[in-house]
């Protein structure tokens, strides 16, 4: 595959970021969440 | 609403010429950016060639910090609460501060022209007066316009005044590529050449067009949400 | 403030919110089922978009970032529209439910981060088919605009002050930006007629694709969206826990004035 630096730079870029991302999201609802955990919270 | 504006406009402007802020710090201030810019573009030809872009640049530069300083003449005392809370109808105060910022950006312009005149060594087609003039009209309405909007949801508490330039220029690009345009197409020699090939006085038209719509959806949008905007908590 | 392994186990022992370790507060089943389904999508995504479809006649390998770029460019404006919906929804309704704020703000925030993704896969695809990173058309240009637009209303969102106040905010914001993309659109677009001669020449995005390459593209859509979706709906619950933490902390600071007062 020619381009292949381009290309495997466009698709890891995107999905590290992504990962980054959803990994960061999680950590902080672990981090509020154990606060409020006495709460009854509207979407369980 | 509308004596309300005239009021309100009448006051900003009293207080403009009572500490004479503006005249005496923006308009030099803006002086000094048409000097930096031909310090950083060196070359003649070009400065006159791209003094149109060159003028609306100062132009919306100068817009921030005037937008600034509308708002900072309210929230020292608490003034525009004391408003708010007396009952003021808000989309007033709103046409009252913009037509204060626009008279206030129509005499910077006319220092720009000057300016720009002397710098760049610009001239104006005589076929193309009326487009200069009809083009600041528009412009300066839709600069203030904008300007009163962001400069009220920026106004005020610590950390906010910086945000203003983040927020108001992506929105004045249309301005700004409008009314370049349209001085790019008054501008030329006296003899009616263009300082740009082919381009004649009519087809800065369109231009002052773009504009008028841009005035007219903000102008609205601004007397929709500035009561929103001005309640706090 | 870090976890530690024994508050989550008493918040587990007390049948807290988590009752699995690796499950999190704002998981629920409908969520976990959503992110499954994310995860296999991606899967089949790099399988198609690198491995099963073929390389184009004309462009060759280089459309293989238009599985990726496309679908992100098509998430971040459906993000700007669900704010811009939002937004009004808030506004208009007389409710003036938080709920509403707390979806525009969740959907600008992603929207933003594809928004970025779609700069940097276009400005290489771009590299890759024209030569250049950048080129001043229409679409390119608004994207731009689009993106510092949107880092603007996410700034404007950090501004403090109540919820509602925040809310407030931030909607005229999102609703001033749905304004203004098309004026700015128009704008450049009449701008950019100015100067004919470079876009003749140009391939664009819209590239016409068939077989297993649309496919390939679909799929990359697809799995976006559910993407997009699952970030939303945490993003959008996080903000609601941090706006109950912000609450107690006003309540407990509230309860100690007033044991002042009377002590």
């Amino acid at each position: 595959m020619d381009d292949a630096g381009f290309i495997f730079a466009c698709y890891g870029i995107t999905i590290g970021a992504l990962v980054a991302y959803t990994w960061f999201l999680l950590r902080r609802a672990r981090r509020t969440g154990s606060d409020v955990h006495s709460e009854d919270l509207p979407w369980t | 609403m509308w004596r309300t504006a005239r009021l309100v406009a009448a006051k900003d402007l009293r207080i403009e010429w009572r500490s004479r802020v503006v005249t005496n710090q923006v308009l030099p201030f803006t002086g000094l950016t048409l000097v930096l810019f031909a310090f950083a573009l060196d070359r003649d030809d070009i400065t006159t060639r791209v003094a149109p872009g060159l003028f609306w640049l100062a132009t919306t530069f100068s817009l921030i910090v005037l937008v600034q300083r509308t708002f900072a003449v309210e929230s020292s005392d608490g003034a525009l609460d004391t408003l708010r809370v007396a009952g003021v109808d808000p989309a007033g105060i709103y046409l009252g501060k913009s037509m204060a910022l626009a008279v206030q950006l129509i005499v910077l312009e006319a220092l720009l022209m000057l300016g720009v005149i002397v710098f760049y060594s610009s001239q104006v087609r005589p076929a193309g007066i009326v487009l200069v003039a009809v083009t600041a009209v528009t412009a300066t309405a839709g600069l203030a316009f904008v300007g009163t909007i962001y400069g009220g949801l920026a106004a005020g508490a610590k950390g906010r005044e910086t945000l203003l330039p983040l927020l108001l220029l992506p929105v004045v690009a249309p301005v700004l590529i409008g009314a370049t345009r349209a001085f790019e197409a008054a501008f030329g020699t006296r003899e009616g050449e263009g300082i740009r090939k082919g381009v004649e006085v009519v087809d800065g038209w369109p231009w002052v067009g773009l504009l008028a719509v841009f005035a007219a959806v903000f102008g609205a949008a601004g007397v929709l949400a500035f009561g929103p905007l001005l309640e706090e908590a | 403030m870090t976890v530690t392994a024994e508050q989550l186990n008493e918040v587990s022992a007390g049948g807290g919110v988590a009752s699995h370790r690796w499950q999190g507060p704002t998981s629920t089943a409908f969520s976990r089922g959503l992110g499954v389904m994310t995860i296999v999508g991606m899967a089949w995504l790099l399988a198609f978009g690198l491995i099963f479809s073929p390389a184009d006649r004309v462009q060759g390998t280089s459309v293989r970032i238009l599985y990726i770029h496309v679908p992100t460019a098509w998430i971040a404006y459906l993000a700007f529209i669900v704010t811009g919906v939002s937004s009004a929804m808030y506004l208009f309704r007389r409710g003036h439910s938080l709920a509403w704020d707390r979806v525009a703000g969740a959907s600008a925030e992603v929207g933003v981060l594809f928004m970025g993704l779609t700069l940097i896969t276009g400005s290489l695809w771009g590299r890759l088919t024209w030569g250049v990173f950048w080129e001043w058309d229409a679409r390119l240009t608004t994207t731009a605009f689009l993106f510092v637009t949107y880092i603007g209303y996410l700034a404007v969102r950090r501004l403090g002050g109540s919820h509602h106040a925040r809310a407030r905010r931030s909607a005229v914001l999102g609703l001033l930006a749905v304004l203004e993309i098309p004026l700015v659109h128009f704008s450049v677009k009449l701008w950019r007629s100015l100067h004919q001669e470079a876009s003749v020449a140009r391939l664009n995005g819209d590239v016409e694709l068939d077989g297993l390459m649309l496919f390939s593209l679909l799929v990359g859509i697809v799995t976006f969206t559910l993407l997009y979706g699952w970030l939303v709906l945490h993003r959008q619950r996080v903000m609601y826990l941090e706006d109950q933490y912000d609450d107690r902390d006003l309540d407990v600071a509230l309860a100690e004035r007033q044991a002042e007062a009377h002590g």
